[in-house]
């Protein structure tokens, strides 16, 4: 499962279109503006490869994560800088003056973010596919970009050498946030993500 | 030694300080004074440090998974606790090192995601370490200095030669294993 066919790449980037579109028009009325979605970027990493995808090993970043249960299984991953996860705090009507998630007001403004946006992508994907995908509660880490995604690749390293990411960032109009999601469905499910894509199209 | 996603280092590049090697994720390196090694961004993974003093060899894996299941024999030994910890023993032995003289320090396990309910005693990075530590033991390997656990990422920079560990995470002072 390591070669996808243009038609293939083409299915998983309507996937991210149809699910960040439909979070990014949710996270608009979060924070008061508009936020637009760049290209979607679909590709199959070696698993070493991907903490670099994330922006490299080291790098600090907040993360929200929500595991994918259902009919499809797999991974929804938010990342974003810390200024812009303050900033994001701050619309939401949160004081905080720095980035600790150990800060219980902070860290539940965050969490209620990665429900949003979390649950409104998954769900806009699950009925694309016409298949269940439950999103599990969030999880917030801010970390090394690579201490946070190896989780993630626990989950996939049993079963295969590449981790199929789609990729997507989305920035608001007339201000400075920006972020990522980060889709990645377990090996085992992407066959069937796949045929259900070639279903819809 | 490359079928065990091992790969040697060290002796050859021998003017001036070289740069530490990255062992990536799923995979262990062998290296000899001067070489250094690093492993950058590690959360639920384990980091397992093998070092014979006398032979100034180090063989430092990246653990993904604690147990090596029947389906998954055809993945990498380097993932699996199980697998990698003989693996690297076998690796450093055939290149001089004695069993008799290895030991160990095993870093990082941590348990890198919060939810609003108490953490999981069975996070994969609780497993990790648990699987790590069996596999040493069953080979009589003592484990000299641990840092693990907890909810933050680490960075490990060893210098192969004399078995030093640097142990890094954000926000926190710099340890010495």
């Amino acid at each position: 499962m390591n070669r996808l066919t243009d038609s293939d790449l083409d299915g998983l980037r309507e996937v991210s279109n149809i699910g960040a579109g439909n979070a990014a028009g949710a996270l608009s009325q979060v924070i008061g503006d508009v936020v637009s979605l760049e290209v979607p970027v679909v590709r199959a990493l070696g698993l070493q490869e991907v903490p670099a995808a994330l922006g490299g090993a080291e790098q600090r970043v907040v993360a929200l994560r929500l595991g994918i249960h259902g009919e499809l299984r797999g991974n929804l991953l938010i990342v974003l800088s810390p200024p812009d996860a303050l900033e994001m705090v701050h619309r939401m009507g949160v004081q905080a003056e720095e980035l600790d998630p150990s800060e219980p007001m902070l860290a539940s403004a965050l969490r209620e973010l990665g429900n949003i946006l979390g649950s409104t992508y998954l769900s806009a994907v699950s009925q694309l596919v016409h298949r269940s995908l439950v999103p599990s509660v969030p999880g917030l880490a801010v970390d090394m970009a690579g201490a946070v995604v190896d989780l993630l690749l626990t989950e996939i390293a049993g079963a295969s050498d590449h981790a199929t990411v789609i990729e997507t960032s989305f920035r608001e109009k007339d201000g400075s946030i920006r972020g990522k999601f980060f889709l990645l469905p377990d090996p085992s499910s992407l066959p069937r993500l796949l045929q259900c894509l070639r279903g819809v199209a | 030694m490359s079928s065990g996603g091992g790969v040697i280092a060290g002796a050859q590049h021998l003017q001036g300080m070289p740069e530490p090697l990255t062992v990536s994720i799923g995979e262990f390196r062998l290296a000899a004074a001067p070489q250094r090694l690093a492993i950058h961004g590690l959360g639920s993974c384990v980091a397992v440090l093998l070092h014979d003093a006398d032979a100034r060899l180090s063989c430092l894996g990246h653990i993904l998974l604690p147990e090596q299941r029947a389906e998954e024999r055809h993945r990498p030994p380097g993932r699996f606790a199980s697998t990698a910890v003989p693996a690297m023993l076998e690796a450093l032995c055939a290149h001089g090192a004695r069993r008799n003289r290895v030991v160990a320090k095993v870093v990082g396990g941590a348990q890198m995601f919060q939810y609003e309910r108490p953490p999981d005693p069975r996070s994969v990075g609780n497993r990790n370490l648990e699987a790590t530590l069996t596999a040493l033991g069953r080979l009589a390997i003592r484990v000299d200095a641990e840092d693990t656990g907890g909810t933050h990422g680490r960075t490990v920079l060893v210098d192969a030669g004399s078995g030093r560990m640097e142990v890094r995470a954000l926000r926190v002072t710099v340890k010495v294993l």
